[in-house]
């Protein structure tokens, strides 16, 4: 880590904690401990319920699925919307006007106490589970980024949530979660501008989304329906709308957001909000992933992206005629990507069609060559359906470390960042892939290698199996992306109200671990 | 069960009533379907 590294890194930590503590100021009752004293504005609570909805595996997962599969991963989107309509008209106003403090409090006074513990207890288990891998997956990167055991790093921002969870209460978390969306939204910008910043000087941005479209990563809309076909417009208006309302509805992750709000409609709107920008900010991650794609048809990926099966694997006799049948098909995908670029450009439209069918053929021998590897692990005792869509958005310039260097130089790489990537390497197509090949030599001179990203595959690798399920199911993804703060103020919550209870006289008193019966 | 007319309902900041926010709502999803499924067959 360079100095300017660990002042950004420490103030942010400071600032998200010190600010969160700051806006919380005067929590101590009850009421303003879990409730915020229902005075939040509807801004800090859609950001807040947006931070909770997102996480730093949403931003990685769907990246890699647009690269895979295009961006019809949008679709599972369309029913938010319609669900936020019908939350805010029917949900909402009931919870308000009953005053609960947790969206199981409500099952208590509709039905009775056996329903809302077993209500509680299940969203406690499940959520508690969740909370373990949330605070695992940034843990790993502060233990890879500061050298730090995985454990130390684990306390480290297990102890950071608690503190500021613990004394804020809600406000704490709201205003920390407002902060972190603003620093996500930022360096989803960032990563945009840099994936194209890094193409060849010879394809324009126009021509770089051509190029997405052409390989089929631009369906954002598909209308074919298929049992078999987890997104298309069908299943997300349908599935997804019962998948948010059960999310946005009935989960205390979410419903205590909006109950925070200073009023009915500060709630509907913070809601609302949620409604309108959800889904163009999946549209613009996925579009992120559709520019890495296109970005790879330059620069060669790996053939696999997930780098501890790579490796594995590359020792295996199999593997070597595969790796040059994919240095083969990668290179003939480049210079088929250029050709459909310039018959693009020159208007040719005979062979553009005839350069687009090239184009296709060329990604299907990527395809399959991509395939075969990922059988390989399979049958060699890997993972069983195999699939490192996850890894996509983060690998790159780490295996382009482990290829040009030892595993004792591998810490080198660490904090060498994508803008050491001069424009000077690549200097267009008459290059001859200079770059590429300089990275790929064992023998060759390495350039600074890009990487922001080196984190990728050590952070990814060691959260394989769970991460990638999670990853993989469209809503799971979100819903497992709840930030551990919040999980933490809700086991606290939940000693307090769903196993404790308090009692309805001490809802406005101090917060006394023996309130209740 | 408490009077659940008990918290007044205020109205939205725009448009006047929350069901026109609804609609507004549900319009917009439509043009932003519509304007993804036109920038699919733009690029496909």
């Amino acid at each position: 880590m360079r100095p300017a590294d660990w002042i950004v890194l420490i103030a942010s930590l400071v600032s998200i904690v010190a600010y969160g503590l700051y806006r919380s100021r005067g929590s101590n009752t009850v009421d303003r401990y879990l409730l915020a004293g229902r005075s939040m504005p509807w801004y800090a609570m859609a950001l807040s319920i947006m931070a909770t909805q997102a996480s730093a595996i949403t931003f990685i997962s769907t990246t890699g699925q647009s690269y895979v599969d295009g961006m019809r991963f949008v679709q599972a989107y369309f029913g938010l919307p319609l669900a936020m309509v019908v939350i805010c008209a029917t949900v909402v106003p009931v919870f308000h006007r009953t005053k609960v403090y947790t969206a199981y409090e409500y099952l208590e006074k509709r039905f009775d106490g056996k329903t809302r513990t077993l209500a509680s207890v299940i969203f406690l288990c499940q959520r508690g589970l969740s909370a373990g891998l949330t605070i695992y997956a940034p843990a790993i990167v502060l233990s890879i980024i500061l050298g730090w055991p995985e454990r130390v790093t684990t306390l480290m921002m297990g102890a950071t949530v608690v503190t500021y969870t613990v004394i804020g209460g809600i406000k704490a978390v709201t205003w920390s979660d407002v902060q972190q969306m603003c620093i996500i939204f930022l360096g989803l910008v960032v990563a945009l501008v840099t994936c194209i910043a890094l193409l060849p000087s010879s394809v324009s941005f126009g021509d770089a989304v051509y190029l997405a479209g052409a390989a089929g990563r631009l369906n954002a809309v598909t209308t074919d329906f298929s049992w078999n076909d987890r997104f298309n417009i069908w299943s997300g208006l349908l599935g997804s709308t019962f998948l948010f309302l059960s999310y946005f509805g009935c989960d205390q992750s979410q419903v205590q957001r909006y109950l925070t709000g200073r009023s009915i409609a500060q709630s509907r709107l913070s809601l609302l909000f949620n409604a309108v920008a959800k889904i163009p900010m999946q549209f613009f991650i996925l579009f992120i992933g559709a520019m890495v794609f296109v970005f790879y048809l330059f620069i060669q990926p790996p053939v696999l992206f997930q780098h501890a099966e790579l490796s594995r694997i590359q020792a295996m006799a199999d593997f070597q005629p595969m790796q040059a049948q994919y240095n083969q098909a990668f290179e003939h995908r480049r210079q088929v990507a250029l050709a459909l670029a310039e018959a693009h450009h020159a208007g040719d439209s005979e062979a553009e069609s005839r350069r687009v069918s090239e184009y296709r053929s060329a990604q299907q021998e990527i395809d399959d060559a991509r395939a075969r590897a990922s059988r390989l692990v399979e049958a060699t005792g890997g993972e069983k359906d195999f699939s490192d869509t996850n890894y996509i958005f983060l690998v790159r310039d780490a295996l382009s470390a482990h290829r040009n260097c030892g595993a004792g130089n591998r810490g080198h790489f660490r904090g060498h960042h994508v803008g050491q990537l001069g424009g000077d390497q690549f200097a267009g197509d008459g290059d001859g892939g200079g770059f590429v090949q300089a990275l790929c030599s064992p023998g060759g001179r390495r350039p600074p290698l890009p990487a922001g990203l080196s984190l990728g595959h050590a952070v990814l690798g060691r959260l394989r199996g769970g991460v990638r399920r999670m990853g993989q199911e469209a809503g799971v993804i979100d819903r497992g992306g709840e930030r551990g703060g919040l999980a933490l103020l809700r086991l606290a919550a939940g000693l307090l109200r769903a196993g404790v209870r308090v009692s309805a006289g001490s809802r406005d008193g101090h917060v006394y671990r023996h309130a209740g019966r | 069960m408490p009077d659940l007319r008990e918290v007044p309902d205020e109205p939205p900041p725009f448009l006047g009533t929350w069901r026109r926010v609804y609609v507004g709502v549900l319009i917009y999803l439509v043009v932003i379907i519509s304007a993804f499924y036109l920038f699919t067959r733009a690029y496909r």
